[in-house]
Protein backbone atom coordinates (compact mmCIF):
# COMPACT_ATOMS: atom_id res chain seq x y z
CA UNK A 1 0.00 0.00 0.00
CA UNK A 2 3.09 1.96 0.29
CA UNK A 3 3.70 5.03 3.38
CA UNK A 4 0.79 7.45 4.45
CA UNK A 5 3.44 10.04 5.71
CA UNK A 6 5.74 11.45 3.28
CA UNK A 7 8.32 14.02 3.93
CA UNK A 8 8.18 16.90 2.29
CA UNK A 9 10.13 19.25 2.86
CA UNK A 10 12.86 20.10 5.56
CA UNK A 11 14.13 23.25 7.16
CA UNK A 12 17.32 23.44 9.39
CA UNK A 13 18.19 27.07 10.52
CA UNK A 14 22.05 27.91 10.24
CA UNK A 15 21.09 31.08 11.09
CA UNK A 16 18.97 33.09 13.84
CA UNK A 17 15.70 33.78 11.62
CA UNK A 18 12.45 35.47 12.57
CA UNK A 19 10.10 33.18 10.48
CA UNK A 20 10.49 30.43 8.27
CA UNK A 21 7.81 29.66 5.31
CA UNK A 22 6.90 26.43 3.71
CA UNK A 23 5.49 27.67 0.23
CA UNK A 24 4.54 25.87 -3.14
CA UNK A 25 2.89 23.06 -1.06
CA UNK A 26 2.62 20.14 -2.69
CA UNK A 27 -1.49 20.22 -2.81
CA UNK A 28 -1.66 15.86 -3.67
CA UNK A 29 -1.91 14.98 -0.03
CA UNK A 30 -5.13 15.29 2.50
CA UNK A 31 -3.15 16.49 5.59
CA UNK A 32 0.09 17.96 6.59
CA UNK A 33 1.72 17.17 9.45
CA UNK A 34 4.80 19.77 10.45
CA UNK A 35 7.29 19.00 13.36
CA UNK A 36 9.05 21.32 14.94
CA UNK A 37 12.08 21.60 17.36
CA UNK A 38 13.23 25.07 18.37
CA UNK A 39 13.86 27.50 20.73
CA UNK A 40 13.42 31.88 20.28
CA UNK A 41 16.17 34.03 21.70
CA UNK A 42 15.76 38.02 22.27
CA UNK A 43 11.92 37.51 22.74
CA UNK A 44 11.06 37.98 26.61
CA UNK A 45 7.58 36.17 26.11
CA UNK A 46 8.93 32.80 23.89
CA UNK A 47 5.81 33.90 21.35
CA UNK A 48 5.28 31.00 18.22
CA UNK A 49 2.61 31.90 15.96
CA UNK A 50 1.33 30.54 12.29
CA UNK A 51 -0.20 32.25 9.38
CA UNK A 52 -1.42 30.45 6.28
CA UNK A 53 -1.38 31.47 2.67
CA UNK A 54 -0.22 34.73 3.72
CA UNK A 55 -3.57 35.69 5.71
CA UNK A 56 -3.08 38.39 8.30
CA UNK A 57 -6.55 39.33 7.87
CA UNK A 58 -8.87 38.82 11.39
CA UNK A 59 -9.80 35.09 10.35
CA UNK A 60 -8.38 32.74 12.52
CA UNK A 61 -9.90 31.13 15.24
CA UNK A 62 -8.04 29.21 18.27
CA UNK A 63 -8.65 27.13 21.72
CA UNK A 64 -6.22 25.71 23.66
CA UNK A 65 -5.58 23.95 26.97
CA UNK A 66 -3.12 23.93 29.15
CA UNK A 67 -0.62 23.12 31.76
CA UNK A 68 1.91 25.92 33.07
CA UNK A 69 2.61 24.05 36.28
CA UNK A 70 0.48 26.26 38.47
CA UNK A 71 -2.85 24.73 37.01
CA UNK A 72 -4.71 23.24 34.16
CA UNK A 73 -6.13 26.13 31.72
CA UNK A 74 -7.95 26.95 28.58
CA UNK A 75 -8.43 30.03 26.45
CA UNK A 76 -9.41 31.08 23.22
CA UNK A 77 -9.25 34.11 20.46
CA UNK A 78 -11.55 34.46 17.95
CA UNK A 79 -11.41 36.82 14.76
CA UNK A 80 -7.50 37.25 15.31
CA UNK A 81 -4.62 38.11 12.82
CA UNK A 82 -2.78 34.69 13.44
CA UNK A 83 -2.67 30.95 15.09
CA UNK A 84 -1.45 31.78 18.47
CA UNK A 85 0.16 28.66 19.70
CA UNK A 86 2.91 30.10 22.84
CA UNK A 87 3.00 33.31 24.74
CA UNK A 88 4.05 31.94 28.32
CA UNK A 89 7.05 34.03 29.11
CA UNK A 90 10.62 33.79 29.70
CA UNK A 91 12.51 30.62 28.94
CA UNK A 92 15.36 28.65 26.97
CA UNK A 93 14.39 25.50 26.60
CA UNK A 94 13.92 23.70 23.14
CA UNK A 95 9.77 23.60 22.37
CA UNK A 96 8.59 20.53 20.82
CA UNK A 97 5.73 20.98 18.66
CA UNK A 98 3.62 18.82 16.30
CA UNK A 99 0.57 20.61 14.13
CA UNK A 100 -1.62 18.92 11.65
CA UNK A 101 -3.19 20.24 9.31
CA UNK A 102 -6.49 18.27 8.56
CA UNK A 103 -7.92 18.62 5.04
CA UNK A 104 -5.63 21.06 4.23
CA UNK A 105 -5.88 20.92 0.37
CA UNK A 106 -9.45 20.28 -0.15
CA UNK A 107 -11.86 23.56 -0.84
CA UNK A 108 -15.49 22.05 0.69
CA UNK A 109 -14.75 23.93 4.37
CA UNK A 110 -12.51 25.93 6.69
CA UNK A 111 -9.47 23.91 7.55
CA UNK A 112 -8.43 23.16 10.95
CA UNK A 113 -5.19 22.46 12.85
CA UNK A 114 -5.15 20.36 15.67
CA UNK A 115 -1.57 21.32 17.68
CA UNK A 116 0.77 19.90 20.59
CA UNK A 117 2.95 21.87 22.50
CA UNK A 118 5.62 21.32 24.73
CA UNK A 119 8.49 23.35 26.09
CA UNK A 120 9.89 21.28 29.26
CA UNK A 121 10.47 24.26 31.43
CA UNK A 122 7.13 26.13 31.35
CA UNK A 123 4.30 24.80 29.48
CA UNK A 124 2.41 21.43 27.95
CA UNK A 125 -0.53 22.30 25.35
CA UNK A 126 -3.07 20.85 23.24
CA UNK A 127 -4.96 23.46 20.78
CA UNK A 128 -7.12 23.80 18.02
CA UNK A 129 -7.36 26.28 15.12
CA UNK A 130 -9.69 27.02 12.69
CA UNK A 131 -8.91 29.25 9.29
CA UNK A 132 -11.78 30.68 8.08
CA UNK A 133 -11.14 29.80 4.47
CA UNK A 134 -12.19 27.03 2.14
CA UNK A 135 -9.25 27.78 0.22
CA UNK A 136 -6.32 25.06 -0.37
CA UNK A 137 -3.13 25.80 1.93
CA UNK A 138 -0.66 26.57 -0.25
CA UNK A 139 1.90 28.18 2.21
CA UNK A 140 2.46 28.29 5.64
CA UNK A 141 4.42 30.74 8.05
CA UNK A 142 6.08 30.12 11.37
CA UNK A 143 7.06 33.17 13.04
CA UNK A 144 7.73 34.50 16.25
CA UNK A 145 6.79 38.57 16.25
CA UNK A 146 10.07 39.51 18.70
CA UNK A 147 13.43 38.40 18.50
CA UNK A 148 13.95 35.53 16.13
CA UNK A 149 14.00 30.92 16.10
CA UNK A 150 17.40 30.09 17.12
CA UNK A 151 20.32 28.33 15.16
CA UNK A 152 19.25 24.79 14.62
CA UNK A 153 15.97 24.81 14.96
CA UNK A 154 14.01 22.39 13.14
CA UNK A 155 11.06 22.38 10.73
CA UNK A 156 9.91 19.60 8.69
CA UNK A 157 6.46 18.87 6.54
CA UNK A 158 5.31 15.93 6.11
CA UNK A 159 2.09 15.02 3.51
CA UNK A 160 -0.16 12.62 4.78
CA UNK A 161 -2.50 10.69 2.39
CA UNK A 162 -6.07 9.46 2.11
CA UNK B 1 19.80 4.87 -16.41
CA UNK B 2 19.75 8.18 -18.45
CA UNK B 3 17.54 10.12 -20.22
CA UNK B 4 17.81 10.60 -24.01
CA UNK B 5 15.09 12.76 -25.06
CA UNK B 6 13.17 15.30 -22.94
CA UNK B 7 10.49 15.62 -25.75
CA UNK B 8 6.95 14.81 -25.51
CA UNK B 9 6.57 14.25 -28.90
CA UNK B 10 5.03 11.24 -29.89
CA UNK B 11 4.49 10.21 -25.89
CA UNK B 12 0.44 9.48 -24.89
CA UNK B 13 -0.54 9.90 -21.30
CA UNK B 14 2.78 11.60 -20.41
CA UNK B 15 3.04 12.33 -16.14
CA UNK B 16 5.72 13.81 -14.40
CA UNK B 17 7.17 12.28 -11.83
CA UNK B 18 9.59 14.10 -9.08
CA UNK B 19 11.87 11.26 -8.54
CA UNK B 20 13.15 8.12 -10.31
CA UNK B 21 11.50 6.01 -7.39
CA UNK B 22 8.10 6.62 -8.82
CA UNK B 23 6.18 3.20 -8.84
CA UNK B 24 8.79 1.61 -6.47
CA UNK B 25 7.77 3.82 -3.40
CA UNK B 26 9.16 1.65 -0.44
CA UNK B 27 6.25 0.01 1.96
CA UNK B 28 6.15 2.16 5.34
CA UNK B 29 5.07 1.51 9.30
CA UNK B 30 1.79 3.54 8.90
CA UNK B 31 -0.13 3.02 5.93
CA UNK B 32 -3.41 4.66 4.84
CA UNK B 33 -6.24 1.41 4.98
CA UNK B 34 -9.47 3.31 3.87
CA UNK B 35 -11.05 6.95 3.30
CA UNK B 36 -14.62 7.98 3.36
CA UNK B 37 -15.96 11.41 2.51
CA UNK B 38 -19.65 12.11 2.44
CA UNK B 39 -21.47 13.15 -0.81
CA UNK B 40 -24.53 13.32 1.67
CA UNK B 41 -25.40 13.19 5.20
CA UNK B 42 -24.99 9.67 6.56
CA UNK B 43 -26.02 8.65 10.28
CA UNK B 44 -22.90 6.96 10.18
CA UNK B 45 -19.26 5.53 9.69
CA UNK B 46 -18.43 2.03 9.36
CA UNK B 47 -14.83 0.61 8.54
CA UNK B 48 -14.80 -2.67 8.13
CA UNK B 49 -11.39 -3.89 9.89
CA UNK B 50 -11.72 -7.60 9.83
CA UNK B 51 -8.59 -9.88 8.99
CA UNK B 52 -6.19 -6.82 9.27
CA UNK B 53 -4.98 -7.84 13.11
CA UNK B 54 -2.21 -10.30 10.68
CA UNK B 55 -0.63 -7.00 9.15
CA UNK B 56 -1.26 -4.04 11.57
CA UNK B 57 -1.01 -3.69 15.65
CA UNK B 58 -2.86 -0.34 15.71
CA UNK B 59 -4.81 1.64 14.03
CA UNK B 60 -5.56 6.02 13.41
CA UNK B 61 -8.64 7.18 12.70
CA UNK B 62 -8.43 11.12 11.13
CA UNK B 63 -11.73 13.01 10.88
CA UNK B 64 -13.31 16.13 9.60
CA UNK B 65 -16.77 16.41 10.11
CA UNK B 66 -19.23 18.25 12.37
CA UNK B 67 -22.47 18.77 13.08
CA UNK B 68 -26.07 20.39 13.51
CA UNK B 69 -25.40 21.67 16.58
CA UNK B 70 -22.88 20.84 19.94
CA UNK B 71 -23.00 17.21 19.91
CA UNK B 72 -20.77 14.12 21.25
CA UNK B 73 -19.14 12.36 18.56
CA UNK B 74 -18.81 8.21 19.61
CA UNK B 75 -17.66 4.81 18.54
CA UNK B 76 -18.69 1.05 18.52
CA UNK B 77 -16.93 -1.55 17.50
CA UNK B 78 -17.61 -5.35 16.70
CA UNK B 79 -21.04 -4.21 16.16
CA UNK B 80 -21.62 -3.94 19.93
CA UNK B 81 -24.20 -2.08 21.02
CA UNK B 82 -24.26 -3.35 24.47
CA UNK B 83 -22.48 -1.49 27.79
CA UNK B 84 -19.31 -2.47 27.46
CA UNK B 85 -17.66 1.34 27.09
CA UNK B 86 -15.84 3.44 29.48
CA UNK B 87 -14.29 7.13 28.89
CA UNK B 88 -13.20 9.97 30.03
CA UNK B 89 -12.86 13.52 28.58
CA UNK B 90 -11.36 16.79 29.01
CA UNK B 91 -13.03 19.88 27.50
CA UNK B 92 -11.75 22.91 27.15
CA UNK B 93 -14.55 25.57 26.87
CA UNK B 94 -13.10 29.06 26.45
CA UNK B 95 -11.99 29.74 30.22
CA UNK B 96 -13.04 26.17 31.60
CA UNK B 97 -11.31 23.19 31.98
CA UNK B 98 -13.69 20.60 32.54
CA UNK B 99 -13.66 16.87 33.30
CA UNK B 100 -16.66 14.49 32.31
CA UNK B 101 -16.87 10.69 32.37
CA UNK B 102 -18.31 7.85 32.21
CA UNK B 103 -16.69 4.63 34.74
CA UNK B 104 -16.92 1.55 34.72
CA UNK B 105 -18.17 -0.49 32.00
CA UNK B 106 -21.03 0.24 31.91
CA UNK B 107 -21.91 2.62 28.75
CA UNK B 108 -23.49 1.19 25.40
CA UNK B 109 -21.50 4.13 23.70
CA UNK B 110 -17.94 5.76 23.86
CA UNK B 111 -17.83 9.08 23.15
CA UNK B 112 -14.92 10.74 21.46
CA UNK B 113 -15.60 14.70 21.53
CA UNK B 114 -17.47 17.30 20.84
CA UNK B 115 -18.29 18.16 17.68
CA UNK B 116 -19.67 21.65 16.69
CA UNK B 117 -21.87 23.58 13.83
CA UNK B 118 -18.11 24.77 12.00
CA UNK B 119 -15.54 21.67 10.51
CA UNK B 120 -13.46 20.60 12.91
CA UNK B 121 -10.58 17.84 13.58
CA UNK B 122 -9.90 14.68 15.70
CA UNK B 123 -6.97 12.17 15.14
CA UNK B 124 -8.55 9.03 16.93
CA UNK B 125 -5.44 6.61 18.14
CA UNK B 126 -6.07 2.54 18.70
CA UNK B 127 -3.52 0.88 20.52
CA UNK B 128 -3.49 -2.78 20.60
CA UNK B 129 -6.81 -2.69 18.50
CA UNK B 130 -6.39 -6.53 17.37
CA UNK B 131 -4.96 -7.82 20.47
CA UNK B 132 -7.14 -10.89 22.08
CA UNK B 133 -5.75 -10.23 25.69
CA UNK B 134 -5.80 -6.57 25.78
CA UNK B 135 -9.10 -4.14 25.88
CA UNK B 136 -8.86 -2.13 22.57
CA UNK B 137 -8.28 1.88 24.12
CA UNK B 138 -9.05 4.80 22.08
CA UNK B 139 -7.36 7.92 22.28
CA UNK B 140 -8.46 10.92 20.52
CA UNK B 141 -7.68 14.71 20.08
CA UNK B 142 -9.69 17.62 18.48
CA UNK B 143 -12.34 20.24 17.96
CA UNK B 144 -14.10 22.77 16.50
CA UNK B 145 -12.39 26.22 17.42
CA UNK B 146 -15.85 27.78 16.76
CA UNK B 147 -15.79 29.62 19.95
CA UNK B 148 -15.40 26.90 22.06
CA UNK B 149 -15.00 23.35 22.73
CA UNK B 150 -11.80 21.08 21.70
CA UNK B 151 -11.09 17.93 23.98
CA UNK B 152 -8.83 15.01 25.14
CA UNK B 153 -10.62 11.93 25.62
CA UNK B 154 -10.21 8.41 26.11
CA UNK B 155 -12.36 5.61 26.21
CA UNK B 156 -12.24 1.70 26.12
CA UNK B 157 -14.07 -1.13 24.82
CA UNK B 158 -14.48 -3.79 27.93
CA UNK B 159 -15.29 -7.11 26.48
CA UNK B 160 -14.66 -10.97 28.18
CA UNK B 161 -14.45 -12.18 24.77
CA UNK B 162 -12.72 -11.76 21.87
CA UNK B 163 -12.03 -7.77 21.91
CA UNK B 164 -10.21 -7.42 18.63
CA UNK B 165 -11.73 -5.21 16.58
CA UNK B 166 -13.66 -6.25 13.56
CA UNK B 167 -15.45 -3.15 12.98
CA UNK B 168 -15.38 0.47 13.74
CA UNK B 169 -18.46 2.37 13.17
CA UNK B 170 -18.53 6.17 13.97
CA UNK B 171 -21.27 8.21 14.80
CA UNK B 172 -22.51 11.65 15.94
CA UNK B 173 -25.39 11.23 18.58
CA UNK B 174 -29.05 12.41 17.70
CA UNK B 175 -27.46 13.73 14.61
CA UNK B 176 -26.04 13.00 11.16
CA UNK B 177 -22.77 13.26 9.92
CA UNK B 178 -23.35 16.07 6.87
CA UNK B 179 -22.09 16.26 3.42
CA UNK B 180 -17.93 16.36 2.94
CA UNK B 181 -17.41 15.05 6.03
CA UNK B 182 -14.16 12.66 5.91
CA UNK B 183 -12.98 9.18 8.01
CA UNK B 184 -10.00 7.88 6.84
CA UNK B 185 -8.43 5.08 8.91
CA UNK B 186 -4.29 3.94 8.94
CA UNK B 187 -2.81 0.82 10.35
CA UNK B 188 0.33 1.17 12.30
CA UNK B 189 2.47 -2.18 12.28
CA UNK B 190 4.33 -3.51 15.13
Amino acid sequence: MGQAVVALASITLDTAKGSVTFSNIDQSFRDLILVVSQATQNDPYRQYRFRVNGDSGANYNQIRMYGTGSGASSSAENNSTEILIFNNGAGSALASMVTNFMDYSVSDKHKVLIHRADAPDAITLAEVARWANTSPITSITAYTPAGEFVVGSTFILYGVKA
Amino acid sequence: MGVYSLTKSGINNWVKYPTFMAGNEADGDLELINTTVLSSSQASVVFDVSGLGSTYKHLQIRMVTKSTTTLWGAIRVNGDYSASYSWHSMIGDPGISSVTHQSGANDPTCRWGLVDTQFGAFIMDINDAFSESKYPTFKTLGGSANGGYMSLNSGSYYTPNSPALTSIELYVESSTWPQYSRFSVYGLRG
